[in-house]
C-alpha cells in the first residue's frame, strides 16, 4: 500500500512540476511579445520546450530508466546514492541523487582521444549526433494558440511550409555523428558499429518516411499544427484536424453541453501507419531491441573509444531521441494537445481564463509524452534483441510492403469518403484484427513449434538453433504491444503479435 | 538585393570547380562526388532563373535533377563495390581491361 | 550592405571553401564531409534565392539519404588515402586548363544576363512552397514526374543487380 501511494504521489508531482513548466512558459511567452517583438514568443519556446522541458526529461529518462526496469524485473533499482547533508542521509530521494552523482562522473572523467584517431572528426561527431535531434522538437506544437494579455501566443518553435519533411531531413543528418564516430576512432570494432548504424539508419529512413504519407493523405496537411487541428470553440469555425469527432454522441457544436464521441486521431485513422512508424523510429534511436549498432554484448559499438562527457553526448542523445519521438507520435497519431473528449465543453467554460485553459491542455501533451517514453522503455526491457539479418528483413520485407499498402488503401479511402469515417472504419477493423491475434492464447499451437519451424508469414523464421521458449517471431515489435496497452491489456510479453505464423 | 547574376557566377565556379575534380581525381568515389558538385551547380543556376522569372518551373526542375541524383549515385556506387570486388581497387587507373 | 548581401556572401565563401577541400582532401570521408557541408551551404543560398522547399529537399535527399550511402560505401570498403602523386602531371594541367577555359566562357555569357528580377507581386506568399510546387509537378509536369519515378525504380533494381556478388 505504501509503495502504491508513493508511486502516485510521484506521479502528482510529477504533473504539477509539467503543469508549472508549462504555466512559466505561456506567461513568458506572453510577456517576451509585449515587452521585446512581435514574435518573440518563438524564442522563449526554444528555451523553454527545447532546453528545459525536453533535456530536463531526458536527463531523468536516464534515471527512470534505471527505475523502471527494476520495477519491470521486480527489483529497487538505484537507491545507494545519497546526499551527505544532516536529514537527507538516510533518503534515497527516489534515486535522485544518481542525476547529479553520473553527470559528476562523466564531467570529471579523463577525456581520452586515442592516438591514431582523426582528432577533429574524433571530437565532432558526438556534437553530430546530439544536435539533430534535439533540433527535431522544433516543429512539434506543444500547446494551443491562445490569445494572453492581448498578445498571441503558439506554444510551437517554427511552422515552416513544408513541415514533416523538416523531421525527415532533420532525423536523417542524426546518422553522421554515429558513422564518423565509428570510422574516426581508428577502431574495428567501433568501424563496425559505425557500418551497422549506417545501413540500419538507411534501410528504416524509407518506412519512416512512407509510413507518414497516410498521415498527411487523411489530415490534408504537411504541417504539425494543421494535423493537431483546432477546436471550433477556439476558432469559431469549424473543428479540424485531430480536434474534430469522426462520430459524435452527445454535445453540441460548441460549448452545449458536454461533448462526447469519436475523436480523429491519427492513431484510428492509421494504425498501420502508427505501428511502421513507432518501429522505424524506434530503430532510428538505436535502442534495443534495435541496438546491433552499439551491440553491448558482442561488439560495444560505434563509441568504444569515447569516455567523459562526450560518452555522455551520445548517450544523452539516445534519451533525447526518446522524448522527441515521443513528441512527435503524440503529435501525430494521439491528438496533440487535444482531450479526446469534452474538449470544445472545456473550452467553452475555460473562456475567459485562457492561462488556465493552455496550461491544462500544455499539462495534458505533456502527459501523453510521459506515457509514451514509458512504452518505449517497456519495449526495449521486454523484447530479446534483433539479429542484425531480421533487422534488414524487418525493414525492407515487412514495413516497406506494408507502408506502400497503406498509402494506396489510405489514398483510396480518403478519395472514396473525405469525411475520413471510412478510413476509420478501416482501421478500427485493423486494431480489432491485431487486438485479437495478440490477446489470443498460444497454447493450442505451441507443440507445432518444433525447431526450424519457420514464421513465414512474419518474414523471418526461427533459425533451427534459435532461441528457445520465450522467443517465438518478434517480427513487430511495436506490434502486439502498441495495439495491447491501448486496450489496457498486456498479454504475456513474448507471444504478442506472433499469432499469424500459427496459421500454417 | 543580390543581383541574379552573383548566384550565376557562383554556379558557374561550382560546375568548373567539379568539372576539374571529375578530369583530375583518381578514386572513382571522389570523382562521383564532383559529379553531384556539377548537378548542384546546375540547381542552383535552375533555382535563380527561377527567382528571376518569378516562375516555379525551376524549382520543378531542381526536384527532378535531385531526383535524378539519387538515381544515378545508387546505380553509380553499386558500380564502384562490384568493381572494388572484382579488382580490389577504386582507382580509375586500375580499371584498364576494356583499353587496348 | 544589406544582411542578404553578408549572407550570400559567407554562404558563397564557405561553398567555394568547402567545394575546394572536396577536391582536394586526401581521404575520401574528408572529401564526402566536405561535401556534405557544401550542400548545407548551397541550401542557405537557395533559401536566399526564396526556395526554402528546394533547400529542405536539399538536406533531405542530398545529405540526408546520398552522402550517407557515399560514407557507407567509403566504410565499407575501407578506403584509405590516396597516394600523393606527382604535382603537376599533364593531366592535371590540362584539366585545370579546361575548367578555367570552361569558367572563361561562362563569365562571358553570365556577364550579359540582364540584371532585372521579376517582382513577385501576387505570389509573394505562394512563391516557392512545398504547395505550389506540389501543384505545377503534378499538373503541369505529370509525365516527366512519372519518368522519374520509373527511373528511380530502374535505379533500384539495377544498383541491387549490380553490387549482389550472386542473385
Amino acid at each position: 500500500m505504501k509503495r502504491v501511494l508513493t508511486i502516485l504521489f510521484a506521479i502528482g508531482f510529477i504533473v504539477f512540476l509539467l503543469a508549472g513548466g508549462v504555466l512559466t512558459a505561456y506567461a513568458v511567452g506572453a510577456l517576451a511579445e509585449e515587452k521585446l517583438f512581435v514574435g518573440a514568443s518563438r524564442l522563449t519556446n526554444v528555451i523553454f520546450l527545447m532546453l528545459i522541458f525536453v533535456m530536463i526529461i531526458a536527463t531523468m529518462l536516464t534515471l527512470a530508466e534505471r527505475k523502471w526496469s527494476a520495477l519491470m524485473q521486480d527489483r529497487i533499482g538505484p537507491n545507494r546514492a545519497r546526499i551527505a547533508l544532516p536529514g537527507l542521509k538516510n533518503l534515497s530521494l527516489a534515486g535522485l541523487p544518481f542525476v547529479a552523482a553520473d553527470s559528476l562522473k562523466m564531467l570529471t572523467k579523463e577525456d581520452f582521444v586515442p592516438q591514431t584517431a582523426n582528432r577533429f572528426l574524433f571530437n565532432l561527431s558526438p556534437l553530430l549526433a546530439f544536435a539533430p535531434v534535439f533540433a527535431l522538437f522544433a516543429i512539434v506544437p506543444a500547446g494551443p494558440s491562445v490569445t494572453l494579455w492581448g498578445q498571441r501566443v503558439d506554444m510551437v518553435v517554427g511552422t515552416p511550409d513544408f513541415g514533416l519533411l523538416y523531421l525527415f531531413a532533420i532525423a536523417s543528418l542524426a546518422v553522421y555523428g554515429t558513422a564518423l564516430a565509428g570510422w574516426s576512432s581508428n577502431n574495428k570494432f567501433a568501424l563496425l558499429g559505425g557500418v551497422r548504424a549506417t545501413s540500419q539508419m538507411i534501410s528504416y529512413e524509407v518506412a519512416l518516411g512512407l509510413s507518414l504519407v497516410g498521415v498527411m493523405l487523411a489530415f490534408g496537411s504537411v504541417q504539425l499544427p494543421a494535423i493537431v487541428g483546432t477546436l471550433a470553440a477556439e476558432t469559431g469555425g469549424a473543428a479540424a484536424g485531430q480536434a474534430r469527432y469522426l462520430w459524435q454522441w452527445a454535445g453540441g457544436a460548441a460549448g452545449e453541453g458536454f461533448d462526447f464521441g469519436l475523436p480523429a486521431w491519427g492513431i484510428i485513422l492509421q494504425p498501420l501507419g502508427f505501428i511502421g512508424f513507432f518501429a522505424a523510429a524506434f530503430a532510428e534511436t538505436k535502442r534495443a531491441p534495435f541496438d546491433v549498432p552499439e551491440g553491448e554484448s558482442e561488439i560495444i559499438g560505434y563509441f568504444v573509444e569515447y569516455s567523459g562527457m562526450k560518452f555522455g553526448l551520445f548517450m544523452i542523445s539516445e534519451f533525447v531521441e526518446v522524448v522527441v519521438l515521443s513528441g512527435v507520435t503524440a503529435a501525430l497519431f494521439f491528438g496533440g494537445y487535444h482531450l479526446p473528449f469534452g474538449g470544445e465543453w472545456l473550452a467553452t467554460q475555460l473562456k475567459d481564463s485562457p492561462l488556465v485553459y493552455a496550461t491544462l491542455l500544455g499539462t495534458f501533451f505533456w502527459v501523453k509524452v510521459l506515457l509514451l517514453c514509458f512504452l518505449q522503455l517497456l519495449i526495449r526491457w521486454t523484447f530479446p534483441r534483433f539479429r542484425y539479418d531480421q533487422i534488414q528483413t524487418l525493414g525492407w520485407k515487412m514495413l516497406l510492403p506494408v507502408g506502400l499498402a497503406n498509402v494506396f488503401i489510405s489514398g483510396a479511402l480518403v478519395l472514396w469518403d473525405p469525411s475520413l469515417r471510412a478510413l476509420a472504419l478501416f482501421g478500427l477493423l485493423q486494431i480489432g484484427v491485431l487486438m485479437a491475434l495478440s490477446l489470443s492464447r498460444k497454447e493450442s499451437a505451441e507443440p507445432e513449434h518444433g525447431p526450424g519451424h519457420g514464421h513465414g508469414a512474419l518474414g523471418h523464421g526461427h533459425e533451427p538453433h534459435g532461441l528457445p521458449g520465450g522467443a517465438h517471431g518478434h517480427a513487430l515489435p511495436a506490434h502486439g504491444h502498441a495495439a495491447a496497452s491501448l486496450g489496457g491489456n498486456t498479454p504475456a510479453g513474448a507471444h504478442a503479435g506472433a499469432h499469424p505464423a500459427s496459421t500454417h | 538585393m543580390v543581383p541574379i547574376s552573383y548566384y550565376l557566377f557562383l554556379a558557374a565556379a561550382l560546375f568548373c570547380m567539379g568539372m576539374f575534380g571529375v578530369l583530375v581525381r583518381r578514386n572513382a568515389l571522389v570523382v562521383f562526388m564532383c559529379v553531384e558538385l556539377m548537378l548542384n551547380a546546375a540547381n542552383l543556376t535552375f533555382l535563380a532563373f527561377a527567382r528571376m522569372r518569378g516562375d516555379s518551373i525551376g524549382h520543378v526542375s531542381a526536384v527532378f535533377v535531385i531526383a535524378v541524383a539519387a538515381a544515378e549515385a545508387a546505380v553509380g556506387l553499386a558500380i564502384v563495390i562490384a568493381v572494388f570486388r572484382s579488382r580490389g581497387s577504386v582507382n580509375i587507373e586500375d580499371i584498364k581491361t576494356m583499353k587496348h | 550592405m544589406n544582411i542578404e548581401q553578408v549572407l550570400f556572401g559567407a554562404f558563397a565563401f564557405l561553398t567555394l571553401l568547402s567545394a575546394g577541400l572536396v577536391i582536394f582532401a586526401r581521404s575520401p570521408i574528408s572529401s564526402a564531409m566536405a561535401l556534405v557541408s557544401t550542400f548545407f551551404f548551397l541550401a542557405g543560398i537557395y533559401v536566399l534565392l526564396w526556395a526554402h522547399t528546394v533547400a529542405a529537399l536539399q538536406v533531405l535527399v542530398y545529405a540526408g539519404a546520398i552522402m550517407v550511402l557515399f560514407l557507407f560505401v567509403i566504410m565499407l570498403l575501407n578506403l584509405g588515402d590516396e597516394l600523393p602523386g606527382s604535382r603537376l602531371t599533364f593531366s592535371r594541367i590540362l584539366g585545370g586548363g579546361a575548367a578555367a577555359g570552361l569558367f572563361a566562357v561562362l563569365a562571358l555569357a553570365i556577364a550579359r544576363v540582364p540584371g532585372r528580377v521579376a517582382d513577385l507581386g501576387t505570389q509573394q506568399e505562394s512563391f516557392g512552397t512545398l504547395k505550389a510546387i506540389g501543384a505545377s509537378i503534378f499538373t503541369t509536369w505529370l509525365l516527366p514526374f512519372e519518368a522519374v519515378s520509373l527511373l528511380l525504380l530502374v535505379a533500384m533494381v539495377g544498383a541491387v543487380v549490380v553490387a549482389k556478388s550472386r542473385i
